[in-house]
C-alpha cells in the first residue's frame, strides 16, 4: 500500500469477523446497498449463516432479512475486488485478522478497523507481514450498540451517530476519512490513531466497574444490570479518578480528547442533566441505551480479558512513555490480575509488543504522524 | 496491684459494653464521653441497659465529660475510642497521667497503642508509660440506642500485647483478671500484624462495592460476598501481610489458621487453602449481612488502621505490598478519602525515620 493510492468509490466491502459486530455491520450495510462479503475463520459460526444465505436483523432502521452477497472462510475471495476491508473484532483478535488480510491487501483497498484502538499494533503487524509503509484507519468504537441474539440473528439497538476516526499515518486521515465517510457518515476525523485510543470508553469504565462488582457477578451469575445497578456512586467515583489519569496522559502527548462523560453524551448515550453533573455515576444511571444490559455471568469475560490488557494497559504504557503516573489504572490492573489469578499484563498491548520499546515521546509522535515512509 | 477502679474513656459500642459488663462484675466504673448528649440518656435511666452476657440496668459510678475527673483515682484507664480520637485523649491525659497507671487500648487494631503513645509524647508527656492492647474489641457487641447495648459474647482467644515490651507481663497480669479470654503474644507488632479483619474486610468491601450500594447491603457478607475471586484477592493481601511479618521477625499465622483457631470455619476448609470456601462454610458467620454502605468501619478502620499500617510496616521492612497498596488506593478513590494520609502512617505510630533493625528495640523499650 502506498500513501498516494487512488481511492475508488466504495461498493464492495469485505467484513472480517462474524460476531455481533460483524453480522450487524453486514446486515446494516447490505440494507444500504453495499455488496458485502462476510469472512470468518470460524466455520461453525459461518455454517448457519451460509445455510440461510444471510442475517435476520432487528434494528432501529427496521426488522428483516439481509441477503449477504458472500459468506466465506476464504479471505482472498472475500477481499477480491473489495474497495473497503473492514475488520470488526475484539482487540485480541486483531493480530489474527490482520495477518489473514495482509497477504491479499492491494494498494487500491482501504483497510478499516472498527473498533481499532490498538495504537501501533496493526502497523507493526503489517510491517512484519512485509508491508513496508502500512496505511490503515480505524474508529475508537464499534458503529453499533448490538448483540448476536442467535446463530443467524442480530439485534442492533443503536447505530452510532458519532465516531472518533483516525488513520495511520496521521497525514492520511483526511483522505481515508473521505473514503469511510461514504459508508459511515458518523465518522469524525481526528489527528491519528493516538486520538482513537483515548475515547475507547470500555477501557475506561469496564475494568473498575467489573472489579467493584466481582462478588455479585460470581454469587449471582451476573443476575443484575451491569451499568444501571452496578455503577453506584462509589464505583462512579473510581471511574472518574481513572478518567482523570487518562486525560492527563492524553494532554501530555498532545492528543485531543474529551472527558468520558462528555464523550458518552456526544455519542448520544446519556442525558443533558448527566452531562451537566460531569460524573460517571449519573452518566450511566441516566443512560437509556445501556440500562438493559445485563452483567456478565462470570469474571472470565472481555470486561477484564480485553479491556484490561488492551485498554487499561495501553493508558498505563502511554503514561510511562509520557512520564505521567497512572496509579489508579495500575492498581486496577493489579487487582483484576489478582482476581483472575493470572497476570493480565503478560499478554497485554505493551509498548514492546507494538515495536515501541525504548522509543522516545518525540520519535513516537513523529511516527504517528508520518509513518515509516521516511 | 488488683484493679478495682476503672476509667472507661469513650461511650460508644465498646465503652458502653465495658462499663455495663465491668460494673455488673463489681468493678467501679467511671465513664467519660466527649459530649454530654452521649451521657444524658444513661444518666436519665440510671445506668446502661445491657442484654446478652449481662442482662439488666447497670448503674455507672461516675458519668463525666471531664477526663481529669474520670481518671482521678482510677487503677486502669481503658481507651475505647476510634484511633481518630487518640489525639484528643492524649492531650487531656498528658498533664495528669500517672506513670504507674496502665492504659488499655481496646482495641488497638494495628499500631493503635503506638499511635496513642506517640500522641501522648507529642502532647508533652515525658514519664514512663504502660499500655496494653488487643487487636479487636474485647466484646462482640452493638449499641442499639444511646442507653442500651447488646453484648453477644466476649471475644475468644483474643491476642493481647503490651507496649513497651518491658512492662508487658505486668500489663497482662493487670488485664487478664478482667478479660480471661486474652492471650499474651510477643509484642504490639504481633497483635498489629494479626489484624485479620483488615485482611478480608477490605477486599470484600471493594469487590462488592456495587452490590452494597445498589442494595443497601442486602446480601450475606461471608456466605455470598467472599466468592472465589474475592478469596484470591484476600489471599494475596494475607500473603503480603505474612511476608511483612516474616521480614520483621514477627510471628504470625495465616488468615485461614487464625480463622480456624477462632472457631470460624472447618478444618477441611482451612486445609483446602481456599479463603472463599472458608468464609462460605463459616457456620458462626453464615447469617452475617453486608454493611449497608461503604461508609462503615470495615473501610474506615480496616483501611486506615489496618491496611495503611500494614503497608507502612512493609515499607519499613523493604517488602512490597502491591495488593494492599492497590486496595488502599482504590478505597480512597471510591470514598473520596485519602487513606494513605489519613490512616496510621509510620510517623503517626512514632516510627518515622526508624530503621527496621531498631524496631524490635523500640517496641521493647518504648523509645
Amino acid at each position: 500500500m502506498s500513501a498516494t493510492a487512488v481511492t475508488r468509490p466504495v461498493k464492495k466491502i469485505a467484513i472480517f469477523g462474524a460476531g455481533g459486530g460483524g453480522t450487524s455491520a453486514a446486515a446494516h450495510l447490505t440494507t444500504l446497498g453495499f455488496e458485502i462479503r462476510l469472512y470468518s475463520q470460524d466455520e461453525s459460526a459461518l455454517a448457519p449463516l451460509q445455510a440461510l444465505g444471510g442475517i435476520n436483523y432487528d434494528a432501529p432502521f427496521g426488522k428483516g432479512f439481509a441477503k449477504i452477497a458472500m459468506i466465506t472462510s476464504d479471505a482472498e475471495a472475500a477481499m477480491a475486488g473489495a474497495e473497503l476491508v473492514m475488520v470488526v473484532s475484539p482487540s485480541h483478535l486483531h493480530e489474527k485478522w490482520i495477518r489473514a488480510a495482509a497477504k491479499h491487501l492491494t494498494d487500491e483497498q482501504t483497510l478499516f478497523v472498527s473498533p481499532g484502538h490498538t495504537l501501533m499494533l496493526i502497523p507493526h503487524i503489517l510491517r512484519d507481514c512485509g508491508i513496508e509503509n502500512p496505511v490503515y484507519c480505524e474508529t475508537a468504537t464499534l458503529p453499533y450498540l448490538c448483540r448476536r441474539t442467535g446463530p443467524t440473528d442480530c439485534r442492533i439497538s443503536r447505530v452510532s451517530d458519532f465516531m472518533v476516526f483516525g488513520a495511520f499515518p496521521g497525514r492520511e486521515t483526511t483522505r481515508l476519512h473521505e473514503v469511510v465517510s461514504t459508508v459511515y457518515p458518523a465518522v469524525s476525523p481526528f489527528a491519528n490513531v493516538l486520538e482513537t485510543v483515548f475515547p475507547y470508553g470500555n477501557a475506561i469504565h469496564h475494568p473498575p466497574a467489573f472489579l467493584a462488582n466481582t462478588g455479585r457477578v460470581e454469587a449471582t451469575g451476573g443476575d443484575f444490570r451491569h451499568y444501571y445497578d452496578g455503577i453506584t456512586p462509589s464505583v462512579g467515583r473510581l471511574i472518574d479518578t481513572i478518567d482523570a489519569e487518562r486525560l492527563k496522559v492524553a494532554e501530555a502527548l498532545g492528543a485531543r480528547t474529551m472527558p468520558f462523560v462528555e464523550l458518552f453524551w456526544t455519542m448520544g448515550y446519556t442525558t443533558d442533566a448527566a452531562r451537566e453533573s460531569g460524573t460517571a455515576y449519573e452518566a450511566f444511571h441516566q443512560s437509556e441505551p445501556d440500562k438493559w444490559i445485563p452483567a456478565p455471568p462470570q469474571m472470565e469475560h472481555r470486561y477484564f480479558l480485553e479491556d484490561v490488557p488492551f485498554g487499561h494497559v495501553i493508558y498505563s504504557e502511554l503514561g510511562r512513555l509520557a512520564g505521567v503516573p497512572t496509579p489508579t489504572i495500575d492498581h486496577v490492573i493489579h487487582l483484576a490480575s489478582v482476581a483472575l489469578g493470572r497476570d493480565l499484563r503478560a499478554d497485554a498491548l505493551t509498548l514492546d509488543r507494538m515495536g515501541l520499546a525504548g522509543v522516545s515521546k518525540e520519535k513516537f509522535l513523529d511516527l504517528l504522524e508520518n509513518g515509516f515512509s521516511d | 496491684m488488683a484493679i478495682q477502679k476503672i476509667a472507661v474513656l469513650g461511650a460508644g459500642h465498646g465503652g458502653c459494653a465495658a462499663a455495663a459488663d465491668l460494673g455488673a462484675r463489681g468493678f467501679s466504673v467511671r465513664l467519660h464521653a466527649r459530649r454530654e448528649e452521649s451521657l444524658a440518656p444513661i444518666r436519665a435511666q440510671g445506668g446502661i441497659r445491657a442484654r446478652g452476657v449481662q442482662d439488666g440496668l447497670f448503674p455507672v459510678d461516675l458519668l463525666t465529660t471531664d477526663v481529669a475527673e474520670a481518671v482521678a483515682g482510677a487503677d486502669l484507664i481503658m481507651l475505647a475510642v476510634p484511633s481518630i480520637a487518640h489525639g484528643y485523649y492524649a492531650d487531656a491525659l498528658a498533664p495528669i497521667l500517672h506513670p504507674e497507671i496502665p492504659v488499655f487500648v481496646n482495641p488497638g487494631h494495628t499500631g493503635g497503642g503506638l499511635h496513642f503513645v506517640h500522641e501522648l509524647r507529642k502532647a508533652g508527656y515525658t514519664g514512663d508509660i504502660r499500655t496494653g492492647e488487643t487487636v479487636t474489641l474485647t466484646y462482640i457487641c452493638r449499641k442499639i440506642d444511646p442507653g442500651t447495648v447488646d453484648i453477644f459474647s466476649y471475644t475468644k482467644k483474643l491476642k493481647f500485647s503490651g507496649f513497651p515490651g518491658k512492662h508487658a507481663d505486668e500489663m497482662f497480669a493487670a488485664i487478664q483478671p478482667l478479660y480471661p479470654e486474652v492471650v499474651q503474644v510477643s509484642s504490639v507488632l504481633e497483635t498489629g500484624l494479626t489484624n485479620i479483619n483488615a485482611v478480608f474486610h477490605v477486599p470484600g468491601m471493594v469487590m462488592n462495592a456495587g452490590w452494597i450500594e445498589d442494595t443497601g447491603g442486602d446480601f450475606l457478607f461471608y456466605r455470598e460476598g467472599i466468592t472465589p475471586a474475592v478469596g484470591r484477592a484476600t489471599k494475596a493481601v494475607d500473603d503480603e501481610r505474612l511476608a511483612v511479618a516474616k521480614a520483621l521477625g514477627v510471628p504470625s499465622a495465616s488468615f485461614l489458621e487464625n480463622f480456624y483457631q477462632a472457631g470460624l470455619t472447618t478444618r477441611e476448609a482451612m486445609e483446602s487453602g481456599d479463603i472463599s470456601r472458608a468464609c462460605v462454610e463459616s457456620e458462626p458467620n453464615k447469617a452475617i449481612k453486608s454493611p449497608p454502605s461503604l461508609d462503615h468501619r470495615y473501610m474506615h478502620e480496616d483501611v486506615g488502621y489496618g491496611l495503611v499500617p500494614f503497608a507502612a510496616f512493609g515499607d519499613l521492612a523493604g517488602v512490597e505490598t502491591p495488593t494492599i497498596d492497590a486496595l488502599i488506593h482504590v478505597s480512597s478513590a471510591m470514598m473520596g478519602i485519602d487513606f494513605a494520609t489519613e490512616g496510621l502512617t509510620l510517623e503517626k505510630m512514632g516510627l518515622g525515620g526508624i530503621a527496621a533493625g531498631d524496631l524490635a528495640c523500640f517496641v521493647e523499650q518504648g523509645a
